[in-house]
């Protein structure tokens, strides 16, 4: 693992926080873009954790200080060079009120399928990325389930009621 | 055997030659007649052919595939194709709502008559030639070319993208591969120098074709199994990529119509190659037709063999592998086949 | 054919032509589940695609939440239905890292060798059903007996054939059966014949050649870009691999090569799968005659609660790395279980390299990069 705080030395809008770096959301694409211009790192994955009541996320090796109410957003980034195959974690932050995040797609593009995901799921927009769709759930599915207050309906009825109208309208 | 057959025959000839007087009938009829006899005769032929043929390649298959293949129903399986077919007639006949009602449901009976007229053309043996020809091949390519149209007929007629994909493939192969097939063919006829097929297979009396043209017998072979769209050319029903191709849409007895259709045209494309290369119904000791449909089946199981050994091909390679390898080997046999003849006809015969 | 969308168009033939959607799936036979690809087709010839699944998700992530920790154990086999002994065993690792248990030796070893055996049986299925999208049903019967040898192995093992939940927290499930480590030994000399014959018979195949070699080359650059991972980003020519790289388990103590192919096209793609089967059973081998006595399951307690925090572990598994994220609140239920599935990324690429491929050779490509719907939809 290449040493952490050298990494957040050339990324000026980072902090080191519990072994990750810690951003503004709003600047995901820049600090991204810097990640990726030192060379033999990969968007492996992004992580999404609701955190409603701000409750710690102490990690395993030790406790930090407690966050607020918010989405936790994590890119997890692999790092390629030699020697060592482990995951650099960029964190942020997001409020309830502003679920949003930049997409990071002209960054790598596996963040494609990953953002979908986390929109699916846990209702983070995506901005400045095309067609931002559902990708596990159907397309006209109400809330995002992954969400601490999603409200599990008694019982889903399938098919939806919108698709009898849509079939009695001839549709597809 | 023989002799029971010659009876039978010698029978049926014998109540027909006194019916016209008797019964007052005319000529056309008696013609209508036997035409009806023949018919009823290649049809038997025809659903024997396909229950054992589908017997036989599912045992081979699970030969060549380290398994048993079925075995439950009748002594060694036997009756395992009776019982599918029975289950088949039962099944509901679905058709597409979107259908071409008239070519969707012609489609299969057309394959199936395309099949019986075939069996007709063939030499079973001396005296059991249901119809003689003077233009037997020609007329036997022309009638097995009509496949093509109930193929696509299903195709288009389905109105399903799949169907569709099938059929134009399916067109695209069976013509092309038409070609060198027709070439390799016309060697043969050269060297016999009759276009019936029962001359040709007599012909073959002192050598056997396969002999003296190996290599038309490999063109025959590899168009044959293009013709037959068996893999590695099986393109027109390729189901990892068009499901079940032309018949996706096919259930019931129309399914099983196509099915028939398939395994008949297998036998009766193994025959033509019988007829073509391998001496047709000649041999000694047992009877002719034995030696025929014998001769046949070994054809076939050779073919299956190939069938189960590949994988399937490219579309666009299987089309450059015909327009530019088929057949300029097959115009090029055709070359040395009649230069071969004339010197032949110079030198040798004429030292006789 | 209701929805012909696009006026006609001359192609370069000057053939006057006109653009069509096909859904090729979710019910389709070359699309191994239920996953959808729609094709704006030009002809034979595809335009576009795009990617839709789903159709498999069960929410398992959100059913996580609801379950305690051990009880979720058996759901993670469900994913990857077809490596289903080697799927816990990311999610164990984050729970033996999140509650600090120390595994015995033995049942690292077991899970080495039943994780690698599952490797096997699924590289089998892999190289089986992609030749058998080229309908050689013969060869696919070779593979499959190959791998009826493993799945009888693991099935003494486990106790059963597809989902077996055998990794569990602090250990596995059970002791290796009595004489089992021997008859593995003859097992793996048998499949090892299996699979030459089924190499010797497929590989270089000349139509097979003519199928795969070049069709749909991914570089390492694009596979690193769009997060392909395991065999995929191993045929693109980066030799990653974790088992080497960074070693979990004992897998450090084991000799073996991590194959690498440069081309990054459907060959590549299947062959790596051989030569890294090869390689799965010289580890299952070492494994066998290194295993230790002594335990096979470290004391967890029956309510178990590891400290709040979190882990994120990242194993091999049959299809690329596959990762588990999960979020502990300090009771007996997870806070959040987030799993990074291999398939999920590695489908990411179809849309940009599907245009221009014929529908033949779109079929070969989706083969050729292994996808298990159920790792895909959670």
């Amino acid at each position: 693992m290449r040493d952490i705080n050298k990494i957040a030395a050339v990324l000026p809008k980072a902090e080191v926080r519990d072994g990750a770096l810690v951003i503004q959301a709003s600047e995901a694409v820049e600090v991204l873009a810097a990640v990726k211009a030192l060379g033999g790192f990969a968007l492996f994955d992004i992580t999404c954790v609701d955190r409603p009541a701000g409750t710690p996320p102490a990690s395993a090796e030790g406790a930090v200080p407690a966050y607020p109410a918010c989405f936790e957003l994590a890119w997890r980034i692999w790092d390629l060079s030699e020697g060592s195959k482990d995951i650099l974690t960029i964190r942020s932050f997001i409020d309830h009120d502003r679920a949003e995040a930049p997409s990071v797609m002209a960054v790598w593009k596996s963040a494609d399928m990953l953002e979908r995901e986390v929109w699916d799921l846990m209702g983070i927009r995506f901005t400045g990325r095309p067609h931002l769709e559902r990708v596990l759930n159907r397309a006209d599915f109400e809330g995002h389930p992954l969400r601490k207050d999603f409200v599990m309906p008694k019982r889903d009825r399938f098919p939806p009621a919108s698709w009898d109208k849509k079939a009695a309208e001839g549709g597809q | 055997m023989t002799e029971f057959l010659t009876t039978v025959f010698n029978l049926i000839q014998g109540i027909l030659g006194v019916a016209p007087t008797t019964l007052a009938l005319a000529l056309p009829w008696m013609d209508i007649f036997w035409a009806f006899v023949y018919f009823v005769g290649a049809v038997i032929l025809l659903i024997i052919n396909v229950i054992m043929l589908i017997w036989i390649e599912r045992r081979a298959a699970g030969f060549f595939q380290e398994r048993v293949g079925p075995n439950r129903v009748g002594p060694f399986g036997l009756l395992q194709t009776v019982n599918d077919t029975i289950k088949l007639l039962g099944k509901e006949w679905i058709m597409p709502a979107s259908a071409d009602r008239m070519v969707f449901l012609i489609a299969p009976l057309l394959v199936v008559t395309v099949a019986v007229t075939m069996y007709g053309l063939l030499p079973y043996g001396p005296g059991i030639t249901p119809v003689t020809l003077n233009v037997g091949i020609l007329f036997f390519l022309a009638v097995s070319s009509t496949n093509t149209i109930a193929v696509l007929m299903a195709g288009w007629g389905s109105n399903n993208k799949y169907s569709l994909l099938g059929g134009m493939r399916t067109v695209a192969q069976i013509i092309s591969y038409e070609i060198p097939m027709a070439l390799s063919i016309i060697g043969i006829v050269m060297l016999s120098g009759s276009l019936d097929l029962g001359e040709i297979a007599r012909s073959q009396s002192h050598v056997w074709y396969v002999f003296i043209q190996p290599v038309a017998f490999v063109i025959f072979t590899i168009s044959a199994l293009a013709e037959l769209t068996k893999s590695p050319f099986d393109m027109t029903e390729a189901e990892q990529e068009f499901v079940a191709g032309y018949h996706t849409e096919y259930s019931g007895i129309r399914f099983t119509l196509f099915f028939m259709g398939e395994y008949a045209n297998l036998f009766s494309m193994a025959a033509l190659g019988v007829v073509l290369f391998f001496g047709g119904a000649s041999g000694p000791w047992l009877p002719p037709w034995m030696w025929f449909i014998g001769k046949t089946y070994v054809f076939i199981l050779f073919l299956l063999w190939i069938r189960w050994t590949f994988l399937r091909i490219r579309v666009d390679k299987m089309m450059k592998f015909n327009w530019k390898f088929l057949i300029p080997v097959a115009l090029a046999n055709l070359l040395v086949t009649g230069v071969g003849i004339k010197l032949w006809q110079h030198f040798v015969e004429r030292s006789i | 054919m209701g929805d012909n969308l696009d006026g006609a168009n001359l192609n370069s033939d000057g053939f006057e032509t006109q653009e069509f959607i096909l859904n090729l799936g979710p019910q389709h036979p070359s699309t191994h589940g239920v996953y959808r690809a729609r094709l704006i087709m030009d002809g034979e010839t595809v335009v576009s695609a795009e990617n839709k699944v789903g159709y498999l998700h069960r929410g398992m992530e959100k059913m996580a939440e609801g379950l305690t920790f051990s009880q979720f154990t058996p759901y993670t086999s469900r994913f990857d239905y077809c490596a289903g002994a080697l799927q816990p065993w990311a999610y164990v690792i984050a729970l033996e890292k999140l509650g600090g248990i120390v595994v015995p030796e033995r049942a690292e070893y077991i899970r080495v060798i039943t994780g690698e055996l599952n490797r096997i049986s699924s590289h089998l299925l892999m190289v089986a059903s992609m030749v058998l999208d080229f309908s050689a049903i013969t060869a696919w019967t070779y593979a499959f007996n190959a791998r009826e040898g493993v799945l009888d192995l693991l099935e003494a093992v486990t106790g059963s054939r597809l989902l077996m939940h055998y990794m569990v927290n602090g250990g596995v499930w059970a002791d290796l059966p009595e004489g089992w480590v021997p008859k593995a030994e003859a097992e793996l000399d048998r499949i090892i014949a299996r699979l030459d014959d089924f190499d010797m018979l497929v590989s270089g195949n000349e139509i097979f050649l003519g199928r795969t070699k070049g069709i749909a080359p991914i570089n390492s650059e694009e596979a690193i870009e769009f997060g392909l991972t395991g065999a995929n980003l191993r045929a693109s020519g980066r030799g990653l691999d974790l088992r080497r790289d960074s070693p979990y388990s004992v897998y450090d103590r084991f000799d073996f090569e991590v194959p690498v192919l440069h081309n990054g096209d459907c060959w590549d793609r299947y062959y790596i799968r051989i030569m890294e089967t090869r390689e799965s059973i010289k580890i299952v081998r070492q494994a066998l005659k290194q295993l230790p006595g002594g335990d096979w399951r470290a004391k967890v307690a029956k309510v178990w609660k590891p400290a709040a925090g979190e882990a994120y572990t990242m194993i091999e598994a049959a299809r690329g790395v596959q990762a588990y994220h999960v979020v502990s609140d300090g009771t007996a239920k997870p806070y959040r279980v987030h799993m990074r599935s291999p398939s999920f990324c590695n489908i990411g690429v179809i849309p940009e390299k599907a245009p221009g491929l014929t529908l033949q050779d779109f079929i070969s490509f989706i083969a050729s990069l292994d996808f298990v719907l159920g790792d895909i939809d959670r």
